[in-house]
């Protein structure tokens, strides 16, 4: 046992203090990365919202530019209008399709007829990536082609859809994605909530049974409590998106984001992109750094008020 | 791991339908037909795209806007096998750099990024996780506590820093400094990894080290060999994400197209010399998802019964 100088016992062993090099030479660069490019980049971030990007002074003007973006209705980058509209794709695809998703893949798990293939296909969105299903959706999407086609068998009448494609028409653009947002969110977190499912003692489970408990009740009683550490981080982490979902916006449009799709996701990453492409020699670095203040402002509280809610939902039980 | 499946095998047995309860026979029934449908779903557009892939520019613009239903659900015009067989050079852009790129190139840029990045993400979240979980040490508890944090609470307008930074160190479309980007320890994986290292007992590594092994000896000869399948599980599922990354290519490596930002530039106007774009497109949709589609398929198992998360604390 080790004193420290007041004569306090040491929290490190001498086996402690041995591996102290050891460690530090492990963690040293994943360390030193994340001081340069998280520490430093939102510091810089920070500073660059209040500095004029040309003459690199103190200013405000950063957050009056927001502030007129935020007040400017009708506007095509209107910011509450993209914020609702990430809001709606969140809301649509966590609120609405990951329960969905988390019942069905528990019945999955529980080995219906086809399983392994059913599996693989509802993988088939988050397997074949953004580019590749966005491509596919505009392909089925776009006018003279089979969705619409289907569509019409079944009443649909909006002739601009129609001569236009779904994804061009500004009545019938955003509720297709929202649309998409819930079939991808009915496959949300399939994989991690299976290895949730696997975690859960088979003992609990013919416990449950010999009490008496039906399918739903073994669910329900038993594997969702056992699963809710899993299932709250899944949710707990989409939570951080609540006001930036993006929907692919960005791919859908080719970075334009008409006609009145914009979300605020697919704007921080046009911001990103826009300065990325420009050949000026005067960036506008100070737009992109208060916006993303002023939403971090707003999502930081509705992220810890949400993971308080999903803390006290369902009790949690500890396998 | 072969532990792991079996018991997923005991605790789920297949039990014979004729053998189930009345409820589980009308749920399991009401799932079947909900998964038929989602499977049509999200496979119908895989079979659309495929169908284009095969129909000639003609059909496209002048037969297929009058065809019935059923004449939709089979090439019923010319079928063309033209933009399969000539798919590395149709497919090919010139994005404003000027250079041109065929689908080999572009092959080659995905397959790259992926395993670099990939490799790279996963080695320093793994390395920080074991250091986190397993030793005693100041500034233990910060690390978790940081790599939740960053998980958890959001802040955003960075992006533009980022390419400031990246532009000011020379990184930008220069894949042998831009690797360092990738190290980065605080991710998700920390956290699947940080619970997978507490999993352990520590009586293995006190055991080696008794018989005189060093921390490097119990790292590559002990907990390495214990963790592997979660680390290819994790590097298989992590790679599926990376193998679809265009933000990344089009912002700070766009000098170096992937299939996937390659399909996009396509789309938008920087193909080369491409006689049926659409079809050429559509091939080259099916092509780009069939190495991740194969891949995630064949270790399904494997990353089903090893990747699990637990609660956050802090």
């Amino acid at each position: 046992m080790k004193l420290t100088k007041k004569g306090q016992i040491s929290r490190y062993s001498r086996a402690d203090r041995n591996s102290f090099p050891f460690v530090y030479i492990l963690i040293a660069l994943p360390v030193l990365q994340f001081l340069v490019f998280w520490v430093y980049v939102n510091a810089n971030s920070f500073a660059l919202a209040f500095t004029n990007d040309t003459t690199h002074a103190f200013t405000l003007e950063n957050f009056q530019n927001v502030w007129a973006n935020v007040t400017s209705f009708g506007d095509k980058f209107n910011i509450p209008t993209m914020m609702l509209r990430s809001l709606i794709l969140w809301a649509t695809s966590n609120i609405l399709a990951f329960p969905l998703g988390i019942l069905s893949t528990y019945v999955l798990y529980k080995r219906v007829i086809g399983h392994y293939a059913f599996r693989i296909i509802y993988m088939v969105p988050g397997l074949v990536g953004a580019v590749v299903w966005t491509t596919m959706i505009a392909n089925i999407c776009s006018a003279n082609n089979s969705l619409l086609f289907i569509l019409q068998k079944f009443g649909f009448d909006n002739q601009d859809a129609i001569r236009m494609g779904l994804l061009s028409c500004k009545e019938t653009a955003f509720p297709t994605l929202v649309i998409m947002a819930f079939v991808t969110g009915c496959v949300g977190g399939s994989v991690i909530a299976t290895g949730a499912f696997t975690k859960v003692p088979p003992e609990l489970v013919d416990a449950a049974k010999i009490d008496g408990l039906d399918f739903w009740g073994t669910f329900f009683h038993v594997s969702l409590p056992c699963s809710w550490p899993t299932i709250s981080t899944l949710l707990t982490l989409s939570l951080c998106s609540i006001f930036v979902a993006d929907g692919n916006v960005f791919l859908y449009t080719s970075g334009t984001g008409e006609p009145a799709m914009a979300t605020m996701g697919f704007y921080l990453y046009k911001l990103a992109v826009d300065i990325s492409q420009s050949t000026a020699t005067v960036l506008p670095y100070g737009y992109p750094a208060a916006l993303g203040i002023c939403i971090s402002l707003v999502t930081v509280p509705v992220v810890l008020l949400g993971r308080a809610l999903l803390n006290r939902i369902v009790p949690t039980t500890k396998v | 791991m072969r532990r792991k499946q079996d018991m997923m095998k005991r605790e789920n047995p297949i039990v014979r339908f004729h053998h189930k309860t009345v409820s589980e026979k009308i749920t399991y029934s009401a799932y079947f037909v909900y998964y038929v449908f989602m499977a049509l779903v999200f496979l119908f557009p895989v079979y659309s795209t495929i169908l284009t892939s095969m129909t000639t520019m003609e059909y496209i613009i002048t037969d297929q806007p009058h065809k019935s239903f059923f004449e939709f659900l089979v090439v019923n015009g010319p079928v063309q096998l033209e933009s399969w067989k000539n798919i590395i050079d149709y497919f090919s852009i010139t994005p404003p750099n000027g250079v041109t790129y065929n689908f080999l190139a572009m092959l080659g840029n995905s397959v790259w990024f992926t395993v670099a990045k990939v490799t790279l993400s996963l080695f320093a979240s793994a390395i920080l996780a074991y250091a986190a979980a397993k030793f005693n040490f100041p500034g233990k508890r910060l690390i978790y506590l940081v790599a939740v944090f960053v998980q958890t609470i959001p802040i955003f307008g960075s992006g533009t820093t980022s390419y400031k930074l990246f532009d000011s160190l020379n990184m930008l479309n220069n894949p042998t400094l831009f690797w360092v980007a990738w190290v980065t320890g605080f991710d998700f994986t920390f956290i699947i990894m940080h619970g997978a290292f507490s999993g352990i007992s520590d009586s293995y590594s006190e055991a080696a080290r008794i018989d005189g092994a060093s921390n490097w000896k119990v790292l590559i000869k002990i907990i390495f060999p214990m963790v592997l399948p979660i680390l290819l599980a994790l590097w298989i599922s992590n790679s599926v994400t990376v193998w679809n990354d265009y933000t990344t290519i089009m912002v700070y490596l766009n000098d170096f197209p992937t299939l996937g930002y390659g399909l996009y530039l396509f789309n938008n106007g920087y193909a080369s010399y491409c006689p049926n774009a659409p079809a050429v497109a559509a091939a080259a949709t099916i092509l780009s998802m069939l190495p991740i589609v194969i891949i995630y398929a064949a270790s399904q198992k494997l990353i089903l019964t090893n990747i699990s998360v637990g609660g956050l604390k802090g």
